[in-house]
């Protein structure tokens, strides 16, 4: 009976075997995966580079205006009523195409009134 | 990235084509890892690239044979056919072998010995299959063999030792 060869020596030839194979591997099957292999790095630059594209960037900037209108739609509802009827008379103001010095003395103005009211 | 893929992936698709027996389902299964790796770990340290592509491959691997348990199951519920012992049918990796034949023109291109141990470990079980390959072959340490295989570092050991001692008893006549 012929001894068995040790394990490690065993393995080795198997091993050896193996790689002859994969020496010998069919052209068209290394081919293909070398194009797999491209197709999968390909793949990772464009799902790294897709989050700069323009047309990716929309949902985000969508997502951002809706809640910075929903942020500004809550601080107006949780304002004093007082600081809303101010904001309102700023805007009057504003709009308005007499001098603004004139609103500077507006209470002046009031006071004049009531006083010619009352003198009569 | 490239090269490292490109150092492994003619063992990988040899090692998928041994357990699933088809060319065209290795390469897809290759191809399946490979995009895995990049997408998930492309940012780990290279030393970790190898375990984890392999594990990534055992997986898909596992996804094939569990895939065809169910369209066997399927198939045999189409016809009607009683199985006389369904058990043996589980879905348990641990047993299953792997189918057989393999590539017929790809044995012939590469020889009589190596049709011979591409038969030998075909034949193998999965789990010893893989456990043999990734140590005998990749050369993968117990315990990273063991994180491929999603399994212990002892079980490896046993998968190992019993894969060894099969193919040398079933290539003994044809390795003189």
């Amino acid at each position: 009976m012929k001894p068995k060869q040790p394990d490690t020596e065993f393995v080795e030839r198997v091993r050896q075997e193996l790689d002859r194979g994969v020496a010998h591997l069919d052209p068209g099957v290394s081919a293909r995966l070398s194009r797999a292999r491209q197709r999968a790095l390909a793949r990772e630059r464009e799902r790294k580079t897709i989050w700069l594209k323009p047309q990716r960037l929309w949902p985000a900037v969508a997502i951002a205006a809706a809640l910075v209108l929903f942020v500004m739609l809550i601080d107006y509802r949780t304002l004093p009523k007082s600081q809303l009827t101010s904001g309102i008379e700023d805007v009057e103001i504003l709009a308005s195409s007499d001098n603004p010095d004139f609103f500077d003395e507006l209470d002046f103005y009031h006071w004049l009134a009531e006083e010619m009211d009352r003198a009569g | 990235m490239d090269s490292f893929l490109a150092s492994v992936e003619r063992r990988a698709f040899r090692i998928a084509q041994m357990a699933v027996g088809s060319t065209e389902d290795a390469l897809d299964i290759v191809q399946d890892a490979m995009f895995g790796l990049v997408k998930r770990y492309a940012d780990k340290p290279p030393s970790d690239w190898k375990p984890l592509f392999y594990r990534i491959l055992m997986s898909r691997i596992r996804d094939w044979y569990r895939r065809r348990s169910v369209r066997n199951r399927w198939r045999a519920w189409l016809r009607n056919i009683r199985y006389e012992d369904r058990s043996e049918e589980t879905d348990s990796i641990e047993t299953l072998p792997a189918p057989p034949g393999g590539n017929p023109d790809a044995q012939v291109m590469i020889g009589d010995a190596m049709a011979a141990l591409d038969r030998a470990i075909q034949a193998l079980p999965l789990r010893q299959q893989q456990a043999f390959l990734l140590r005998a072959w990749e050369g993968l340490s117990v315990r990273e063999t063991a994180k491929a295989m999603k399994c212990t570092s002892g079980s490896v050991k046993t998968h190992y030792s019993r894969a060894v001692h099969t193919l040398r008893d079933e290539l003994g006549e044809h390795w003189p």
